[in-house]
């Protein structure tokens, strides 16, 4: 005989919980709520005991005797022990766990409007730093965890759905994402293997759960964004005034033209053109996300059902800058459909598809250096709106900068495929194949249009650059999986594993000369002519992996964990082809043991030691011991006939090896009052062995800079976050912390104790950075200054035996150290100046909720890091008439200002006072509101009149507030990629050419599910 | 599938060694020594280092680095002087691949050697224009690898003897110009390689006639190397390959790009492609008339001017402006450039507006891209060798040998024309008019008076040609540089690039 209960679920907030798993205690009997957080089950006689259970809360057990309706509260399970945490290949729970590993839920990615998960945990997670490396609309987020491990790539692994999906997931919707983990040390990433050196983050997305309906989900915003502070400029007026004045200081004459030029601005105090405004706009962000998710479950067999998961994103920016535009399209299936109790079976679909210009930079060609250095005394642009030179500053006009990016497209399409068999063997044994298969598109087309400024800004015959590019790739991994516990006190898990991967890419590109200017004409087919050379690029690349972990618990008191992974690479030949890469880590819950527990203290406490080995080969390129050739700009005439050359463009670096990661970790995992407040605390050694790093080349071997293993780095670090939560009443809030410090230093670098490298190249200004032993990695190598001669007779006494230390000076000038006081002032003088490196970050989140309304938001900030201002090469001088900082008119001068805090002005420079020095190094610490977000959500009652279960609105700022003395755009910037063409990233970090800032934004959001 | 995934080929890539086993593959390695060597911009110091021209431009801080180099004042993050000298190295860093990489190569022998041939003499042309201007420079003649990339400066007379070890190989290997196939019109020959090696034996002679650069205590056996420019020169004029042009007027016009007269020449044309396939002239613009086409880099200054007699046609040939007001039939204006006759820096140096008139371009023949223009920049020509014969000669104490072969360009450029277009409104069908009253006598002088005579004439025949610098420091004449002091207390040296210094030790030059 049987019987029904029937109840509702709710969380302590008293909304109705969906997907809460009912379970008759003992039983495969189970239903899950729908919804409105409704169940209903069928009982047996024998039935004792439902078990409600949900991911994030405590479960409940509740006794059925004699109980037709039973609705339940979930308490929240802040301590989240039983949690179960998604790991390299698997899963498991947070209290077995032995590594340093942070998680974020997607409910935290809601509260963040952003196309970009990975912005949503900026702050979140201690021991990772965050940073958007511009605001240029698509641009990626530069993610470091645990510091910089190398010189060359420090990127993470990104995991999506269990397969290793490079260093991105733009195509991933945060709509779609369950949870985000970071695995952080070694232990956690050693299983990773070759890919795992700079931490993993793992992403699962949302699948559907069985329920009587599907369930629509609809997300969107709105905002609108602006440049947040434009930076002051000497409006025309204060331009000539400083370039008369220069010329005067030099005892030299300007061109009459310009003079005339001048005299005229000074005689009608005209302002001028503000440049920023010219190519500055308010920029635009918008996404609707809908989604159906659902399943359906046999009656006849409950272990027989089907689920899935749709979701369609589509997402679409307008930069601050203008023409910079971006759009992407996504969508995303996931199905799963389970046999039986024992064989499950998914495929996974996901189609992408973006579009963006390009956004020229380099201090020469960029809008924004541009905007910044061209006079205010010119307008480029005549009575009749035809763009025109910009007459005093020697430069691009900025305008057509911008005109000119109009007629760039950059298209991506791209798809995954991604199918899975899991058969669980026995009870305790279980075996899973994954396979995936992805395949992508680009197609990138650049018009430039002819025109005439003048004889040095034109382009004759227009162009049409086109490039088709293809990549492909598959990856196959089979795991067993072994669990069991004995004697209810020994619990094993043993995992075997194998993955296998490969990519190819290829494509080619082409420029027809002369192609109308008609958008719908601009194509290659209608060029008069075409460049003779055709390009092409192709690659492949594989690995092969095997792996294993066990992991055994007694008495859920003392874990440990042993992985090991044997991992190869074409990227490396012959004996250095293969790695082996373990970890081992243990655990003690303090909490289990009766000593501990009479301390009434804790309600958690877990110690955690762990040590791994790791390999980085994401900086080496495969056939690092053949040469690629090259032909560009090598061609001869013989006979009236151009020629084509060729040849080798890099020096083979057969010996080429992984570079290796080893990262210690002690951490400890507190909870206190009933599990309200959870402190987590970990201390980390992570040194990185055998970096793989691009070695400088003399000027008498041009070629490109080889890869070499050379040198050591050590990132030492501690990292603590807390988490406070608590329901009192109708209020629910939590507030969370974190905290990291880490270290960062070069401990050897090739054997030679002298050896460095020079980064960070700004041209005309020369490298700004050195990596050398004993220091962080690229540090800021420059002179020292010690302000300003302000007489004759400090200039006399800048000598040394008599003769002057720096004889081109003039009162006015900038005093150099001679620090090694050899009597002048030489490349020997340099010295440390600060660097990209901060001395700690931290995050800072908060939420409130109370009744409908919710309040949340998140400060990030980083602190004791240097910003290199390149910017400064133009703006601290008018030289070439170039614009400079409002600042600059406090200049010193002898007669009129003889207590301006800033050196004459002058055009010649004799003095060199533009090197590279102090005067660009300034303070890049910050903390940044970097989201707010005020929501409601409307009463049931209310939006299910209109079929809606849930209605929230909600406003939200992105960049309000920013506390920082840098005087650039933004003091969030990604490293330096641009002007450093032969460079690595890592050896610019903290070096800012004009970046594009990111903007203030307001948004309007509205998520709804029915 | 373990070993399918990580045995993969590596696509589109090669070792120099495979890439070159390959004559056409050797050909383009080669292109690539030619096309480094094809844009030396070398009028910047061989003309604005001397007396005989101003750097120019808009302004004096129109591409600054150029007047730090004329004066002396460059700093070691000189863009010229770092541009030229990476410039240079990229040529021998690829030539040396060819003569490292060719030798196992296992096609056509005789083509081998040419190519091999060739490449030494692009290595020594660029050795020798790096040791001119910096002085004992790294000697880089293996294929580097990651684990050997210091090489410390070598001494001058080690650089020399590279560069004559080169070129006496190069005068083994190569053909002479006729030998060539047509096609192959524009490669360096057995005439070329004597050439240069009898002008490269001279400016050796510099470590003996200038005091400035005698800090580098180099010894010099100039009687033999005297003895040897007489022989190679002989060996030119005997080889009957060469011969000179009719008319000076001729030399410098795209109809007299590789006439008889030419030993070397950088070969440029105009193509379709403005960028990377670009082998047009980027010189030109520079070179030309701002208020007509150009940049009015490269001023010729009145000490060059007043050198000409008024009956020399060399001289309307040398330099256009405002005293010879007509450029292809087209009266020309001078205001871009007035500034130089007032500015501090420039006015004690010119009285006129003037610009070089062997490498002005008819407008028929301009390009909208300043850097795909046509006609080849003459580097050796057969009055040169002349002059080079006789000043050997002199020193081997055959002066009437001497003044024979002076007399040979001097009777050639008396018999010469105006240039092309030199009457206002010739526009379509110019003409080369005849140059009325035209007198350039015989020399007489001889002992020190000849010498000075023949330095006098090679700078009237050569000048604006990228050789007057080069001659006076090798002639110790060092007073007539613009910026004597400055010139000595740099021992007469460029800065060498502040990277190589501070990253890769090499010493300083003095002064730096």
């Amino acid at each position: 005989q049987s019987r029904t209960v029937t109840g509702v679920v709710l969380d302590e907030s008293k909304l109705p919980l969906a997907g809460v798993t009912v379970v008759v205690k003992g039983t495969t009997n189970g239903t899950v709520t729908n919804i409105d957080g409704q169940y209903e089950i069928s009982l047996s006689e024998s039935d004792q005991v439902l078990v409600f259970s949900f991911i994030g809360f405590v479960d409940q057990e509740i006794g059925v005797e004699g109980k037709n309706n039973i609705d339940v509260v979930l308490k929240t399970d802040l301590v989240g022990l039983d949690e179960v945490v998604v790991v390299g290949y698997g899963t498991m729970k947070k209290s077995d766990l032995t590594g340093a590993v942070a998680s974020v839920s997607g409910d935290d990615l809601e509260k963040v409007a952003s196309n970009r998960p990975v912005e949503a945990m900026q702050g979140r997670v201690a021991g990772v730093s965050i940073t958007k490396s511009s605001g240029n609309p698509g641009a990626g987020m530069k993610v470091r965890i645990r510091g910089v491990g190398s010189t060359n790539n420090s990127d993470p692994l990104y995991v999506i759905d269990g397969i290793p999906s490079g260093s991105d997931m733009e195509h991933v919707a945060p709509e779609d994402i369950e949870s985000i983990e970071v695995l952080k040390d070694a232990s956690a990433t050693a299983i990773y293997g070759n890919k795992g050196a700079n931490g993993v983050i793992i992403v699962t997305t949302k699948s559907g759960s069985v329920s009587d309906k599907p369930v629509f989900s609809f997300n969107a915003y709105y905002g609108l964004g602006e440049v947040a502070d434009p930076i002051d400029l000497l409006n025309a007026n204060q331009q000539g005034q400083l370039i008369l004045e220069a010329a005067a200081n030099d005892g030299i004459s300007i061109p009459s033209n310009l003079e005339n030029r001048i005299n005229y601005v000074l005689a009608n105090d005209y302002h001028g053109t503000d440049w920023q405004d010219e190519i500055f706009r308010t920029g635009k962000q918008q996404n609707y996300n809908l989604s159906v998710r659902g399943g359906m479950q046999s009656s006849a067999n409950p272990d027989r059902k089907l689920t899935y998961s749709v979701s369609g994103t589509y997402y679409d920016e307008e930069g601050v800058v203008e023409n910079t535009n971006f759009t992407k399209y996504m969508l995303n299936t996931k199905t799963e459909y389970q046999f039986n109790k024992r064989v499950q079976v998914g495929l996974q679909v996901d189609l992408f598809h973006k579009e963006n210009g390009n956004f020229p930079q380099g201090l020469y060609g960029g809008p924004i250096p541009l905007a910044l250095t061209t006079s205010p005394m010119d307008s480029g642009i005549d009575s009749n709106g035809n763009l025109v030179e910009t007459p005093t500053t020697f430069g691009q006009n900025p305008r057509l900068v911008i005109d000119h990016m109009q007629y760039a497209e950059n298209t991506t399409n791209s798809y995954g495929v991604r199918g899975w068999l899991g058969i669980d063997i026995t009870d305790d044994l279980n075996f899973k194949t994954t396979i995936n298969l992805s395949r992508g598109y680009t197609h990138n087309k650049d018009y430039r249009p002819s025109y005439y400024l003048n004889e040095n800004f034109y382009r004759t015959d227009s162009e049409l650059y086109e490039a088709r590019g293809e990549w492909y790739s598959w990856t196959w991994i089979n795991l067993l999986n072994y669990s069991k516990t004995f004697a209810e006190k020994h619990k094993v898990i043993a995992t075997l594993g194998h993955e296998s991967s490969k990519d190819q890419n290829a494509g080619f590109s082409g420029t027809g000369i002369n192609v109308p200017q008609e958008e719908m004409l601009r194509y290659l087919n209608l060029a008069k002519t075409y460049k003779e050379q055709l390009g092409s690029w192709q690659g492949e690349g594989g690995t092969e992996s095997y792996f294993a972990r066990a992991f055994y618990s007694f008495e859920d008191k003392y874990m440990i964990t042993g992985t090991a992974r044997y991992d190869g690479s074409n990227k490396f030949s012959g004996d250095n082809k293969w790695g082996f890469f373990p970890s081992l880590g243990a655990s003690w819950r303090a909490t289990e043991e009766e000593f501990i527990k009479d301390l009434k203290l804790f309600s958690n406490l877990k110690v955690r030691a762990g040590w791994g080995r790791v390999g980085n080969q994401a900086s080496a390129q495969a056939g690092s011991d053949v040469a690629n050739i090259g032909n560009y700009g090598m061609y001869y005439v013989f006979n009236d006939v151009a020629y084509k050359g060729g040849t080798t463009t890099n020096i083979p670096t057969p010996d080429l090896k992984w570079e290796i990661v080893e990262t210690t970790n002690v951490g400890v995992d507190m909870g206190f009052l009933n599990g309200d407040l959870n402190v987590t605390a970990d201390y980390f050694i992570k040194d990185t062995k055998d970096m793989i790093t691009r070695v400088a080349l003399p000027g008498y071997y041009p070629k490109d800079r080889p890869n070499a293993n050379i040198g050591t780095v050590r990132n030492e670090g501690f990292e603590i976050s807390a988490n406070y939560g608590k329901t009192i009443g109708d209020v629910r809030f939590n507030i969370g912390g974190n905290f990291s410090y880490i270290t960062n230093e070069v401990r050897k670098l090739n054997s030679d104790p002298e050896a460095f490298i020079d980064g960070g190249y700004i041209s005309k200004l020369g490298n700004t950075t050195r990596t050398e032993a004993g220091r962080e990695i690229a540090y800021f190598y420059g002179y020292q200054t010690d302000g300003i001669f302000r007489t004759e007779a400090e200039l006399a006494a800048h000598s040394k035996d008599g003769s002057a230390i720096q004889p081109s000076a003039k009162v006015g000038d900038v005093r150099f150290l001679d620090r090694n006081g050899n009597g002048v002032i030489d490349a020997d003088d340099r010295t440390y100046l600060g660097s990209g490196t901060p001395d700690f970050i931290y995050g800072l989140n908060f939420s409130v909720e109370y009744k409908g309304f919710d309040l949340s938001g998140n400060f990030y900030g980083v602190y004791g890091n240097e910003i290199v201002n390149g910017m400064n090469i133009f703006a601290l001088e008018v030289k070439d008439y170039r614009n400079a900082y409002a600042s600059r008119m406090d200049r010193f001068h002898p007669d009129n200002n003889p207590n301006g805090s800033q050196p004459r002005v002058t055009l010649s420079d004799n003095n060199n006072n533009t090197q590279f020095s102090d005067r660009y190094v300034e303070d890049g610490s910050y903390l940044r509101l970097k989201n707010v977000q005020l929501g409601y959500t409307f009463p049931k009652s209310l939006t299910q009149k209109f079929k809606i279960d849930k209605l929230r609105l909600y406003v939200s700022g992105q960049n309000l507030l920013t506390f920082t003395d840098y005087s650039g755009y933004d003091p969030e910037i990604g490293d330096l990629t641009h002007d450093a063409s032969s460079d690595a990233s890592s050896l610019g970090v903290g070096v800012d050419l004009g970046n594009y800032p990111q903007p203030r934004l307001i948004y309007f959001g509205v998520n709804a599910t029915f | 599938c373990g070993d399918s995934v990580l045995e993969l080929d590596n696509l589109g890539t090669q070792t120099a060694e495979v890439y070159f086993n390959d004559p056409e593959n050797a050909l383009a390695g080669l292109n690539a020594c030619y096309s480094s060597v094809s844009k030396d911009e070398y009028f910047v110091y061989g003309d604005i280092m001397s007396d005989d021209a101003l750097k120019g431009g808009s302004d004096l801080f129109d591409w600054v680095d150029r007047e730090h180099i004329r004066t002396f004042k460059a700093n070691p993050g000189n863009s010229v002087s770092n541009g030229t000298w990476s410039l240079l190295y990229t040529g021998i860093v690829r030539c040396n691949e060819i003569i490292n990489s060719l030798p196992t190569a296992t096609f056509d022998p005789e083509l081998k050697e040419r190519i091999i041939g060739e490449a030494k003499f692009l290595r020594a042309y660029s050795y020798s224009k790096l040791v001119a201007l910096f002085g004992g420079v790294p000697l880089v003649t293996a294929d580097y690898s990651v684990d050997n990339l210091e090489e410390p400066r070598s001494s001058e007379d080690a650089v020399y003897a590279l560069i004559k070890t080169d070129l006496d190989d190069a005068i083994d290997a190569l053909p002479e110009k006729s030998r060539y196939a047509e096609s192959d019109l524009g490669r360096v020959t057995k005439g070329a390689a004597r050439a240069l090696k009898a002008r490269v034996l001279m400016q050796e002679t510099s470590y003996h006639y200038n005091s400035a650069l005698a800090f580098g205590s180099y010894p010099v056996a100039v009687a033999d190397i005297w003895n040897e420019v007489y022989e190679l020169t002989s060996d030119i004029v005997e080889s009957g390959e060469y011969a000179l042009a009719a008319n000076f007027a001729t030399n410098f016009e795209i109809e007299g790009e590789n006439n008889i007269e030419s030993i070397f020449e950088i070969q440029h044309k105009t193509t379709n492609n403005d960028w990377g396939e670009s082998v047009g002239n980027t010189t030109v613009v520079q070179m030309g008339n701002r208020d007509d086409w150009g940049w009015c880099f490269n001023l010729p200054t009145d000490d060059l001017y007043n050198a000409y007699g008024s009956a020399d046609p060399r001289r309307e040939c040398t330099i256009y402006g405002e005293e010879f007001n007509v450029l292809y039939g087209v009266e020309q204006a001078w205001s871009k450039q007035e500034w130089t006759l007032s500015h501090e820096s420039t006015k004690d140096f010119v009285t006129a507006c003037r610009l070089n008139r062997k490498y002005a371009l008819a407008p028929e023949n301009r390009h909208g891209n300043h850097n795909n223009q046509p006609n080849n920049k003459r580097i050796i020509r057969y009055a040169d060798v002349l002059l080079m014969h006789a000043e050997a000669a002199y020193y081997k104490g055959l002066e009437s040998e001497a003044r024979d072969y002076v007399n040979m360009v001097r009777a050639r450029a008396e018999a010469s024309t105006y240039p092309l277009g030199s009457a206002v409104g010739q526009t379509s069908s110019y003409t080369y008019d005849l140059y009325p009253g035209a007198s350039v006598p015989q020399v007489v002088e001889s002992g020190s008076d000849l010498l000075e005579a023949i330095w006098k004439e090679r700078r009237l025949e050569l000048a604006m040609e990228g050789i007057r610098y080069f001659d006076l420091v090798r002639t110790g004449r060092t007073d007539l540089l613009p910026y004597e002091s400055d010139y000595t207390s740099h021992a007469g040296l460029l800065p060498i690039p502040v990277g190589d210094v501070n990253t890769f030790g090499l010493t300083q030059n003095p002064g730096y």
